[in-house]
């Protein structure tokens, strides 16, 4: 029996060109890659429906500071404020950015009743500014230092806020809702001390009535909005200070080691503070270790990190710079200390 | 001999197509996925838009603004704004919320043109408890 060598030849699958293999091959893969982007970026796309604040667009991003700010002008609530605000990213940063938007209103020609809002709130947060500080509502400031405060304050932030956070001025009802800017030199309290005129022209903080709106309320038509005529001192809000920060390779490792104290100098328990790190955030208490003392609070470091620290509810200086690093001499994180005292109030 | 070409063809064009477009959904959900980083407010989670309604008529109950009010409504495209102003309203009162805030919010309900008996009594200026 003899084998036809023809035959067999043909009796085999044939064998396509490689080239024609790795173009059948690439063609799917860029058609599947194709089809693939095509579904994730077009079709499907990831979807990003509950977003925090903290990626708005710029436009909306001036949009939501300035209810906050104008949020905080009607219910005065600093911790209400700040809690909105830390939503939008660096707290140390947010007082800065406030003032200059304000300063771009005013640069714009913009809304008073905005720039005279972001201005309260940027000085609530210490970012005072020399050009702003002719929009403080309501304020003459008569040779007094901005942070002095007249108060002690509450550790938390309180949930109620007063509606009529100026309780000494006397609004006067005018015929015509409009402003009158009493001309009244004041020294300004920043480094500049420059000498200019204070414009009391004046959001109110009693809230107003519904306005021109059609309903059969006891206020059918527009209520004048009160005039301030009085020139004020408000009462400066307390502001704790950092007094102490230093690190330490003593003790245990790798510890935020807070102490607070009041105006005289004694610890402070029940003082809600906010540590914020570069994707994160907690909040903590004083006194919860009251075999540290009332006034003590601790966090645990981690290596790499690096922190802020502040105090909620009321003005604050931010520690920055808290870093979880180790120390030089020793294998071990290095601890941190912090102390924040209210400064002591005005007579 | 041209089936099998072809058959082999075929083949690799659908492994290519298969690991094309895993590759694909790799790259654009996990790789690189759109980034919304400059999102729109009417984005914004549902806890961080309420508290936009409730900025919004804190505002209006500083400068009753009732159209610069609607045009921050307007920015959270909600579907009928007085009905979720009153709605958020309701809400603050059953959860007890700040007078204050109540106060804030059923004004501007009322100015938009929701009325409900259930905040009126907050609409006035001595109006506290119902």
């Amino acid at each position: 029996m003899t084998r036809n060598p023809q035959a067999l030849r043909y009796s085999r699958p044939p064998r396509p060109r490689a080239w024609l293999l790795l173009l059948a091959l690439i063609l799917g893969l860029g058609a599947g890659s194709g089809a693939g982007l095509a579904v994730t970026w077009w079709l499907w796309p990831v979807q990003y429906t509950n977003v925090a604040p903290d990626s708005l667009r710029p436009g909306h991003r001036e949009e939501y500071l300035t209810l906050v700010s104008q949020a905080y002008a009607y219910d005065r609530d600093l911790g209400l404020a700040q809690h909105r605000l830390s939503a939008l990213g660096d707290p140390t940063a947010i007082g800065a950015e406030i003032a200059t938007l304000a300063e771009r209103y005013v640069a714009q020609g913009g809304p008073a009743e905005h720039i005279r809002a972001l201005t309260a709130l940027a000085y609530a947060l210490g970012s005072p500014r020399a050009d702003l500080a002719a929009y403080l509502p309501e304020q003459a400031i008569t040779l007094t230092p901005m942070a002095r405060p007249t108060h002690t304050p509450t550790a938390k932030p309180t949930e109620t806020p007063t509606e009529a956070a100026t309780p000494t001025e006397t609004p006067t009802e005018a015929a015509t809702p409009t402003e009158t800017p009493t001309p009244t030199p004041v020294v300004l309290p920043t480094e500049t001390s420059t000498l200019t005129v204070e414009d009391t022209g004046t959001p109110s903080l009693e809230p107003a009535g519904p306005g021109n709106s059609p309903t059969p309320f006891p206020s059918p038509t527009r209520t004048p909005r009160p005039t301030v005529t009085a020139t004020t001192v408000p009462a400066p809000e307390p502001r704790y200070q950092v007094t102490h920060q230093s690190h330490t390779c003593e003790g245990p490792d790798g510890m935020l080691r807070i102490t607070v104290r009041d105006a005289a100098g004694e610890p402070k328990p029940n003082v809600e503070l906010l540590i914020r790190w570069s994707d994160g955030e907690e909040r903590f208490f004083t006194g919860l270790k009251p075999e540290n003392g009332p006034g003590y609070a601790d966090y645990r470091l981690q290596k790499g990190q690096t922190y802020q620290v502040g105090i909620v509810g009321t003005l604050s200086d931010v520690a920055t710079e808290i870093a979880g690093d180790l120390c030089a001499t020793q294998d071990r994180l290095a601890s941190w200390e912090v102390v924040f005292q209210l400064a002591n109030p005005l007579p | 001999m041209r089936r099998g070409r072809s058959r082999q063809i075929v083949l690799l064009l659908t492994i290519g197509l298969l690991v094309g477009t895993g590759l694909g959904l790799w790259y654009g959900w996990i790789v690189s996925p759109l980034e919304y980083t400059d999102t729109d407010i009417a984005h914004l989670h549902p806890a961080y838009r309420d508290d936009l309604v409730l900025m919004v008529s804190e505002a209006y109950a500083l400068d009753a603004d009732r159209d610069t009010a609607r045009a921050r409504l307007a920015l959270l495209s909600l579907p009928d704004p007085a009905t979720a102003v009153a709605d958020l309203a309701d809400k603050a009162v059953a959860q007890n919320a700040p007078l204050a805030h109540i106060r804030a919010l059923a004004r501007l309900a009322a100015a938009l043109g929701a009325q409900r008996d259930s905040l009126r009594p907050y609409q006035s200026d001595a109006g506290g408890a119902p």
